[in-house]
């Protein structure tokens, strides 16, 4: 009742091949983020962050900012 | 500009804020239109009227019809999920990348006027959409119906905004790349893959194509590409969105960086390769089915850690999920994020598969995904951004908040509702007599059973839909309370920061790489190679294993420098997403492509349809038939017991696209042909309850009265030549001559049958059986019936040569069908063509 079209035998492989690769790869990264210095994951977590001016005060960001707005009406007319 | 010191200069930059800003409006304005037009076609799966009755009860009868052509399910559903997709959620995300990709770069973005032509572009398709889909006018493939001149656009426009991206990126004047900015660029290397390969087509006209994938290679292609839309248009850019948004509401940095990185590479690794979950128990080669399931599980353990890290982000500052609606959309929508994709894999094991697959269940699920996730997400993004692109407050908390829970009851009413009616019609569809011979429930019955729930689920959307109208009055006040600005911001800008510097040949010509990709290669032969050579591959894995350790210990630093020199290079970082998405495609797609044809069909193999036939089965399309009936018997008892014989892979192959279905609103069809008479489908599609009273199917009048395309059938049967269907050769003379004349004798047995022929208003009434026959043939219902009649017809092929016997689970399997390279047998038309076996009746429709 199950037959197929094509003879699968090599076919049952794969699942287990690709499974074999992506948890390599899996592993590997967990292994890498896990080894992370933790002065840089600091740094890369706090990015979005940056244009908060209380947040500024506590890091060493090699992009100080400074936040402000234009309205458009004044874009248009400059 | 101002010198801050000998190397840094101070500037002041000011960010293009309208972009996003404009974006949010048009996603909010579609989002309206996309969640009406769902209300509207689940109100028609309660009641059949709303496919265009109603317009005689709301015009007091000035206005008659029995049903609308451009409002019936079958054309509104793909306008909705378009809608919702594209046009809602697309100009979302597009708003939450140009907002925080340029805060993130500290840069504006790149060009403006790149990004005016990627806005009113997308705008324009989304408007050549809503027209074009309730027309008719499809291609006939979930998630991918619109027609090729509109894809080309799309393909255009996602090259602009790629474009405009990357630039920024390069000009950004930041080192790192933040990892909201890695989710964006696997957004769209990915979807241009995806899009592109799922759109390979030939044109026959300008409305009209055929995908160059039919039956099962077009199944595995389309799901491919679903499910990955899903993957990396409704999921990566929101979770980018995520991990941007959420610590900025929240202020405080995402929960785990760490775990963002995993997050999104696990992500990025595992989500492409399982699409085939969409075709589980089906005539997919089972090796697929088992991919798909499999990898579909692992997803559990990213998706669940990139949940826990959303929410956790909320650390030390719950007290705001009390007061900030913002917060408490983020919230609930990471928390939907985690129930669906806790939900996704449950539903790809096999035996979930079985009772869900095809019911409202999987509606339901889809719908917590994109109502809790998507919709939230969007909802909470706008909520913060509103008076930030007005330098205003939000014009009401408490309407936030009252939108917040009017949207809640309305999902939960919503998704509750379809898991019961997906459950009970599962069951119910399922369930069999004690002999185990004979089903219990006719189709018709369980759909009736649900109505309720249905109402409920129709009920769950009107909320949603009412709290959305509510973000619609409170950003409009807020808008008018403010003044539309632009952020402004001064940031030094390094000529001396070193970015993007990394060399091509240190991207590939390095440690790491050198010995993962031989290790995989030698790996790879180690299974393929015959005995002895594969020994000697496994030797060289393991000698390039030990020395990979032996390198990684003498200098640990190298090989973590690479990776992070990648992660901070644009370009390589973007090529290793590519490999990482690649892979899965090519495993699944290749083989099935280049193996899965016909040549290569033991059993059955599907006859071809003759012209007329082919006019009827793209009317099914035009129509969307596929919406609401599979065509897919698949490999389990009570689909056998209620449709016929399971249907093999050969009975599909030149059906370009493929119609396999995801949904039964109403029975699988794949062997309709021949179960009924012609007068019976006749009488059905002018009025489903003059068969079935309880039938929600809408009437289809219009293919009473128009006209079949007989004049375009030459071009479309050159197309399906080219693209490998074994017409033989005929010319277009005898093209249109086949059609008309097998249209005719349907027409004459109809009339034989002395069915009732609708009349237009003006139109002269036949006086005799000729004149109705005339008045008959040349009408689309003809031709659809001559389609309907033609499905689960097939041809048997004689058994191949005998294999040799190999050994069971050899690791030497060669190439897996070259016994198989026989001739085809010839193709036939139904004229010339022996009886073919009966397919085996279907007791309880």
């Amino acid at each position: 009742m199950f037959r197929r079209v094509i003879l699968e035998s090599w076919h049952e492989y794969v699942p287990y091949v690709c499974f074999a690769i992506i948890a390599s790869v899996f592993l590997l990264i967990v292994v890498r983020a896990l080894f992370m210095p933790k002065a840089e994951v600091q740094r890369l977590a706090s990015m979005p962050l940056r244009d908060d001016e209380e947040l500024l005060a506590g890091q060493s960001a090699d992009t100080p900012t400074n936040h402000n707005t234009v309205s458009e009406s004044d874009n248009a007319s400059r | 500009m101002t010198s801050d010191s000998s190397t840094k200069n101070k500037v002041t930059i000011e960010f293009d804020d309208q972009t996003p800003r404009w974006f949010m409006i048009a996603s909010i304005g579609w989002g309206v239109v996309a969640m009406l037009v769902g209300v509207i076609i689940a109100f028609q799966l309660n009641f059949w009227q709303m496919n265009g009755k109603f317009l005689e009860w709301i015009t007091f009868g000035l206005f008659r019809s029995e049903g609308v052509d451009f409002l019936t399910f079958g054309r509104l559903r793909p306008l909705h999920t378009n809608a919702a997709i594209f046009a809602f959620v697309g100009n979302m995300m597009f708003s939450g990348i140009y907002y925080s990709t340029q805060r993130l770069c500290n840069a504006r973005t790149y060009s403006d006027v790149l990004s005016k032509i990627h806005f009113w572009g997308w705008q324009l398709i989304i408007v050549f959409a809503a027209v074009t889909l309730p027309a008719g006018l499809t291609r006939g493939k979930e998630y991918a119906e619109l027609i090729w001149p509109i894809n080309l656009m799309v393909v255009a426009i996602w090259v602009v905004f790629a474009l405009n991206f990357f630039l920024t990126l390069k000009v950004r004047r930041e080192k790192s790349l933040y990892v909201a900015l890695w989710f964006y660029i696997a957004t769209i290397i990915t979807v241009a893959m995806l899009y592109i390969v799922n759109h390979l087509q030939i044109p026959t006209s300008l409305v009209h194509s055929y995908p160059i994938f039919g039956g099962v290679q077009d199944a595995l292609v389309q799901w491919w590409y679903g499910h990955n839309a899903v993957a990396f248009f409704l999921t990566t850019p929101i979770l980018g969105i995520m991990y941007y948004f959420m610590p900025k509401a929240a202020n405080r940095p995402v929960y785990s960086y760490r775990l963002s990185i995993v997050h999104f590479w696990s992500l990025v690794f595992i989500y492409i390769w399982a699409g085939p979950h969409h075709l589980l128990n089906t005539a997919l080669p089972e090796w697929l089915q088992h991919l798909g399931m499999f990898f579909s599980l692992m997803l559990w353990a990213p998706s669940w850690g990139g949940m826990i890290n959303g929410l956790l982000t909320l650390r030390g500052a719950w007290d705001k999920l009390r007061t900030d609606p913002v917060i408490k959309f983020f919230v609930v929508a990471i928390t939907f994020y985690g129930m669906c994709t806790f939900e996704g894999p449950l539903l790809s094991i096999r035996s979930v598969n079985s009772l869900a697959h095809y019911t409202d269940w999987i509606v339901g699920h889809v719908h917590s995904g994109t109502l809790g996730w998507n919709g939230f997400m969007a909802a909470g993004m706008f909520y913060w951004l509103a008076p930030r692109f007005w330098n205003t407050k939000l014009w009401s908390v408490n309407l936030a908040n009252f939108h917040f829970w009017i949207g809640t009851v309305g999902i939960l009413l919503y998704v509750a509702s379809l898991w019961f009616a997906g459950i009970i019609q599962g069951l119910m569809l399922n369930e069999t007599d004690p002999t185990g011979t004979r089903l219990v429930n006719e189709f018709v019955q369980t759909v009736d059973k649900i109505q309720l729930l249905m109402l409920t689920r129709a009920i769950g959307g009107t909320l949603y839909l009412a709290g959305f109208v509510l973000l619609v009055i409170n950003i409009w006040k807020t808008a008018q309370s403010g003044k539309a600005t632009n952020e402004t911001r001064e940031v030094y800008d390094d000529p001396e920061m070193i970015k993007d510097r990394m060399a091509w040949g240190a991207v590939f010509r390095n440690d790491p790489v050198t010995y993962t990709f031989w290790g995989l290669f030698f790996g790879i032969l180690w299974f393929f190679l015959p005995p002895g050579a594969s020994h000697m591959a496994l030797l060289v894995t393991i000698g390039f294993a030990a020395l990979a350790v032996y390198k990684f210990k003498a200098n640990p630093g190298g090989w973590s420098k690479w990776y992070d020199d990648v992660s901070e290079n644009y370009l390589p970082f973007t090529v290793l997403v590519v490999i990482a998405v690649i892979i899965g495609g090519v495993i699944q797609i290749v083989p099935v492509v280049t193996v899965n044809r016909a040549m290569n069909v033991e059993d059955r193999l599907q006859k071809l349809y003759t012209p007329l036939e082919l006019a009827g089965r793209d009317l099914y399309i035009s129509e969307g038939c596929y919406n609401c009936h599979s065509q897919m018997i698949r490999t389990l008892v009570p689909d056998v017991l209620r449709y016929g014989d399971y249907s093999r892979l050969g009975e599909s192959i030149y059906d370009h696209p493929f119609q396999w279905g995801s949904k039964r609103t109403g029975p699988d069809l794949a062997r309709e042909g021949g179960l009924r008479g012609d007068s019976w489908h006749y009488l059905h599609m002018l009025n489903p309850r003059d068969i079935n009273p309880q039938s929600r199917m809408p009437n289809y009048p219009w293919l009473f009265e128009k006209k079949t395309d007989f004049k375009s059938l030459p071009a479309r049967i050159a197309v399906q030549q080219r693209i490998g269907v074994p017409y033989p050769i005929m010319t277009p003379e005898e093209i249109e001559q086949g059609a008309r004349e097998q249209a005719l004798k349907i027409a004459t047995g109809l009339v034989g049958e002395k069915v009732r022929i609708p009349i237009r208003e003006g139109e002269k009434e036949p006086t005799n059986d000729t004149e109705a026959r005339d008045h008959l043939a040349d009408k689309q219902i003809i031709a659809l019936i001559a389609y309907l009649q033609k499905l689960g017809s097939y041809d048997v092929v004689a058994p191949p040569e005998k294999p040799e016997p190999t050994k069971p689970r050899t690791i030497m399997p060669g190439i897996p069908d070259d016994f198989r390279q026989h001739t085809p047998p010839a193709p036939v038309l139904p004229d010339e063509a022996p009886a073919a076996p009966t397919a085996t009746p279907a007791p309880a429709n």
